[in-house]
């Protein structure tokens, strides 16, 4: 699981977002930089980003599931809510995680926890987009079963 | 949207919880360690129970095959986690199972032969170094009983398990009348023979001092060349046969002192000579006891000093050296992963700059577990590298988040390649050596620079050498697997 959500943050996190130093931070350098050893913030901040992108859709499509809540506009309002709860959250636990102590030989600053909130916003959007395209789930909402992107 | 922001608030609070084994591990060290600034043997053994019941991989690194815990791993870790936290704990604030007191005797023997005489006469600095050194034995706490000795063409005891008053009855209070009083034949120091003596002494339950001069003694009408290659096989052979039979290390100690007296040249000619002299101080024990003496320092507290050290160490066992790879410095790039496995993966030679088509990575080395002086890791040629492109330079580890390391290894290449590099130290004769020894000594009452050596000095170490290093000179081995 480690290693998946590694591979998927850095696939381009690392190259547009963020240096190569928070990449192995996030990782899970230890603060002693002995290994790969210490929290695996990717991991985590991954996971916090699918159960929130299921919860943000399925307020809309299951919970509240309103006919005056499921338009294309509406769908886009949750969606930015949804990255910017997941931009909120990742900057605040790398930042927090940064200030908790980090491997000396890595060089870390606030704007590269910026850059993996904006890449962890990109991928919850990402999820939201696949989520609501696949409409196996979809189907069991009654008023937003044919909310998507391109067909409210 | 209010119970959305909830959640969120409750998801960063709960990740605030989150922590891996090794966390909750480091967690609990820093509270034992914030009560009383150390871990005592209770604390330490529920660390070693937390790690030992966790199927957690990443403690894998701490446990042996059979689940018993790796001490020195896991002891270096806490070590280098608390200094990451700014917490200050030294190694001997944690409780260790090794930390069982081993004591053994110390047998000191001083060369009385007369040309020891001006090293006496007076209140000189050898009379205090010794008289320090052997006080500094005696109240280390690794002395069981101190036994001293005078040595020439045989063994002169004088004190078994001796007090505080025979030291000084030993050493300090001495005088050339004194030291001729206390006996044997003193005309000649057949050096090969006062090393066969004292190495029959050394056993892992006894430490050996020679003290002497060193200074060779061909005597008249004797080829002087022919005699110091003689003395050099025969003390090769002594040293050699030893080697069969324990894991002797020798530790090679250079003072100076001030002299005054007859001084014997290489035809065993009377010369007077007042200044100062060369001695050295030998100490014969295997690994543990010279590590443990070299652990208290008590080489490095000798009043006035020492000029120069060298270990001399068996081969046989070659010993892996504690390091780690650095993310950085380092010219072109590789990747972080595999670095913890001594591994360099993706390695790209520099693309621009100055350093175009150079690949180089650091190194951080502990040598401070070593015997040789710190110094001697400093120096490159005493380096080899299975891949000769490799240039390595060697500085003192200045950067206090490393402070576990007291080397910085850098190596660089213009011709990268896939390849398992291995770095080598290796035991080597030291300059000084060379620099301190004579060939001819008959006119040191003139020479200044004859002065401050001594005769044949190089032929006896490297007789000694040529026993430790015969087969291998390779003291340490680090390994490094480079991928391109």
């Amino acid at each position: 699981m480690k290693t998946l959500f590694s591979g998927m943050y850095d696939w381009f996190g690392t190259y547009l977002f963020y240096s190569k130093d928070m990449g192995d931070h996030l990782n899970g350098m230890d603060i002693t930089c002995t290994d790969f050893i210490g929290t695996p913030w990717y991991m985590i901040v991954g996971f916090i980003m699918l159960i929130l992108t299921l919860f943000i859709y399925a307020i809309q499509y299951h919970i509240y599931d309103k006919s005056r809540f499921n338009k294309k506009h509406h769908l886009w309002i949750m969606m930015f809510v949804n990255l910017l709860l997941n931009f909120l959250v990742a900057t605040i636990l790398a930042s927090n995680s940064v200030k908790e102590g980090y491997c000396s030989e890595l060089s870390l600053t606030t704007m590269d926890c910026i850059g993996f909130g904006i890449s962890n916003a990109i991928w919850s959007f990402i999820f939201h987009f696949i989520i609501t395209s696949i409409t196996v789930f979809r189907r069991l909402s009654i008023n937003c079963r044919n909310t998507t992107f391109w067909k409210p | 949207m209010i119970k959305n922001l909830l959640l969120i608030l409750c998801v960063v609070l709960l990740t605030g919880c989150l922590e891996t084994e090794l966390e909750i591990i480091t967690n609990k060290a820093i509270q034992f360690v914030t009560n009383d600034n150390k871990i005592d043997a209770d604390e330490y053994a529920s660390l070693e129970k937390m790690i030992k019941n966790s199927d957690d991989s990443s403690l894998d690194r701490f446990k042996k095959s059979n689940k018993h815990l790796k001490e020195d791993v896991f002891r270096n870790y806490l070590i280098k986690y608390f200094k990451a936290k700014n917490i200050t704990i030294t190694e001997n604030d944690i409780w260790s199972p090794n930390n069982k007191n081993k004591k053994f005797n110390i047998n000191v023997f001083l060369e009385n032969s007369s040309s020891m005489d001006g090293y006496v006469k007076g209140i000189t600095s050898f009379e205090t170094a010794i008289y320090n050194l052997l006080g500094d034995f005696k109240i280390s706490g690794i002395c069981d009983s101190l036994n001293l000795n005078y040595i020439n063409k045989q063994v002169y005891i004088q004190n078994k398990n001796a007090l505080s008053a025979d030291i000084e009855d030993f050493i300090q209070k001495l005088e050339p009348s004194t030291f001729k009083a206390r006996g044997g034949d003193r005309s000649v120091s057949d050096l090969e023979n006062i090393f066969k003596t004292v190495l029959n002494t050394v056993n892992k339950k006894n430490v050996s001092i020679l003290v002497s001069d060193f200074v060779f003694s061909p005597g008249k009408n004797v080829n002087a060349q022919d005699y110091l290659n003689n003395q050099s096989v025969g003390i090769k052979i002594d040293f050699a046969e030893k080697l069969n039979r324990l894991d002797l290390h020798t530790m090679v100690v250079k003072l100076e002192s001030n002299f005054n007296g007859t001084y014997y040249d290489k035809k065993n000619t009377p010369i007077n000579y007042s200044g100062k002299r060369p001695y050295y101080v030998w100490i014969f024990g295997n690994r543990t006891q010279i590590e443990k003496i070299n652990e208290l320092k008590i080489i490095q507290k000798i009043k006035g000093g020492y000029l120069n050290k060298l270990v001399l160490q068996p081969t046989k066992n070659k010993r892996s050296t504690d390091f780690k790879i650095l993310i950085r410095p380092k010219i072109g790039e590789f990747i972080s992963d595999g670095l913890n496995k001594k591994m360099i993966l993706e390695a790209e030679s520099e693309n621009s700059g100055q350093n175009k088509q150079s690949f180089g990575f650091t190194l951080a080395v502990n040598f401070n577990k070593e015997l040789q002086d710190q110094s001697y890791y400093l120096n490159k040629s005493n380096y080899s590298t299975s891949n000769k492109q490799y240039e390595l330079t060697s500085e003192i580890n200045i950067n206090p988040s490393l402070s576990a390391y007291s080397h910085i290894l850098k190596l660089k290449t213009n011709n990268l390649s896939s390849e398992s590099l291995q770095i080598d130290v290796l035991g080597k004769i030291p300059k000084w050596v060379y620099s301190s020894s004579s060939n001819d000594d008959s006119n040191i009452a003139f020479d200044l620079d004859e002065q401050q050596k001594t005769f044949g000095l190089k032929y006896l170490i490297e007789g000694v050498s040529d026993a430790y290093y015969s087969k291998s000179n390779i003291l340490n081995s680090m390994k490094v697997l480079i991928k391109k």
